[in-house]
């Protein structure tokens, strides 16, 4: 069962999709006042949860990496721009982030596999995926006023084109 | 007395060889999951890192922007960094899409030319002007890398690797030309951007290969 509880921990860390989305949004509640990070986390905790939930709908199966990498793409801007943004727009934000990446985390289903397991490795999903960004949250907000935020408007700067980039990848005619 | 002694010793043995049976287990198994790149992580990183390490002139244009940044100050110092991997995904996007850009090694080798010459004159012109010219330049380099983007294993990893290292080398630009606060240091400063302009002189002539 802890087996499969790790597995659903490590996930969002091998999903380059995933970690975009969790440094450009964790950096950007960090680089916010406290509510806004408070109710970031919070917002998220429950919206991936309830993402996460949704995966066990049959009609849930989607590819979301066209919407999460448009979500890096506006967090990484909003980084780099360095703005005041209000709680409730935080909060929007952690939201349909946390959504969209439960979404995207519906674990393999194998044949005879146990509820309990399944429900293993979604709850891992979630606490790492929580943990991540709590964890990212506190990296940068020492950091929102060192040298004027220089190095989270960097690191905003190099979320979006990343993220940008392989967007407009993901929308060439020829791929 | 020495059974339990050597008994003691006995199971701090089998302790440490079950330690390092469990650590060879960690070390050599991977987890089962449903994404296919997964297995890709590390080497689409690593490759999209290396891509602009192995043109020197890439290079060069690179610690030049940071130089120049460092050099005119705040803003700048900030400004520029930000505004040139901004700049170079949308060059990226146009590659990507195969939007033809005409000389874009020359763009390269002038980026180079330009920005050291900037340093070693110690040329300051308003924020909005140099932004401009680092932003014109930065199209260039997006879209060399970003017709090879299509190529690479995982291309957000790609990305997200070429934009790091090109960050990284902003950084050590950002660095050496913080020594411009000391008289010694700005002679250092623009005889690095004097460097620089030489070697994109080269480029464009051909002395020097990318």
């Amino acid at each position: 069962m802890a087996n499969f509880f790790l597995q659903g921990l490590q996930h969002p860390w091998q999903l380059p999709a995933h970690v975009t989305v969790l440094i450009g949004l964790g950096l950007l509640l960090g680089q916010q006042s406290i509510p806004q990070r408070r109710s970031g986390w919070w917002v998220f905790v429950l919206a991936i949860t309830l993402g996460l939930g949704l995966t066990q709908l049959p009609a849930s199966v989607w590819n979301g990496n066209r919407v999460l990498l448009a979500l890096a793409g506006v967090t990484g801007c909003l980084l780099a721009l360095r703005l005041e943004l209000p709680v409730w727009f935080c909060a929007v934000l952690a939201g349909v982030g946390g959504c969209l990446i439960g979404l995207d985390s519906a674990p393999v289903m194998i044949p005879g596999m146990k509820a309990l397991k399944l429900y293993s490795v979604l709850a891992g999903t979630a606490v790492g995926d929580s943990l991540s960004l709590g964890l990212l949250i506190l990296l940068a907000a020492p950091l929102r006023t060192v040298l004027d935020g220089l190095m989270l408007r960097i690191l905003g700067s190099w979320v979006a084109a990343s993220a940008l980039m392989v967007l407009a990848l993901l929308f060439a005619p020829h791929h | 007395m020495y059974s339990v002694y050597r008994r003691k010793i006995m199971a701090s043995r089998c302790m440490k060889q079950a330690g390092s049976a469990v650590l060879l287990f960690v070390a050599l198994t991977s987890a089962a999951l449903a994404h296919t790149d997964v297995g890709t992580i590390s080497g689409g990183f690593m490759s999209g890192f290396t891509h602009p390490l192995f043109g020197l002139d890439h290079v060069v244009a690179m610690v030049a922007v940071g130089l120049w940044g460092a050099f005119l100050g705040r803003p700048a110092i900030w400004v520029l960094p930000v505004v040139f991997p901004m700049v170079m995904a949308f060059g990226g996007a146009l590659g990507v899409m195969g939007v033809p850009l005409p000389g874009v090694e020359t763009g390269i080798a002038v980026s180079a030319l330009v920005l050291g010459l900037m340093v070693t004159l110690a040329i300051r012109p308003p924020l909005w002007v140099a932004a401009l010219l680092v932003g014109a330049f930065a199209i260039f380099h997006g879209h060399a890398h970003g017709t090879e983007l299509p190529n690479a294993a995982n291309p957000l990893l790609f990305s997200a690797g070429f934009v790091t290292a090109t960050g990284m080398l902003h950084l050590m630009g950002i660095a050496f030309g913080e020594l411009s606060r000391w008289s010694w240091g700005a002679v250092a400063v623009r005889a690095g951007g004097a460097a620089i302009a030489l070697s994109g002189l080269g480029f464009l002539s051909g002395w020097l290969v990318a």
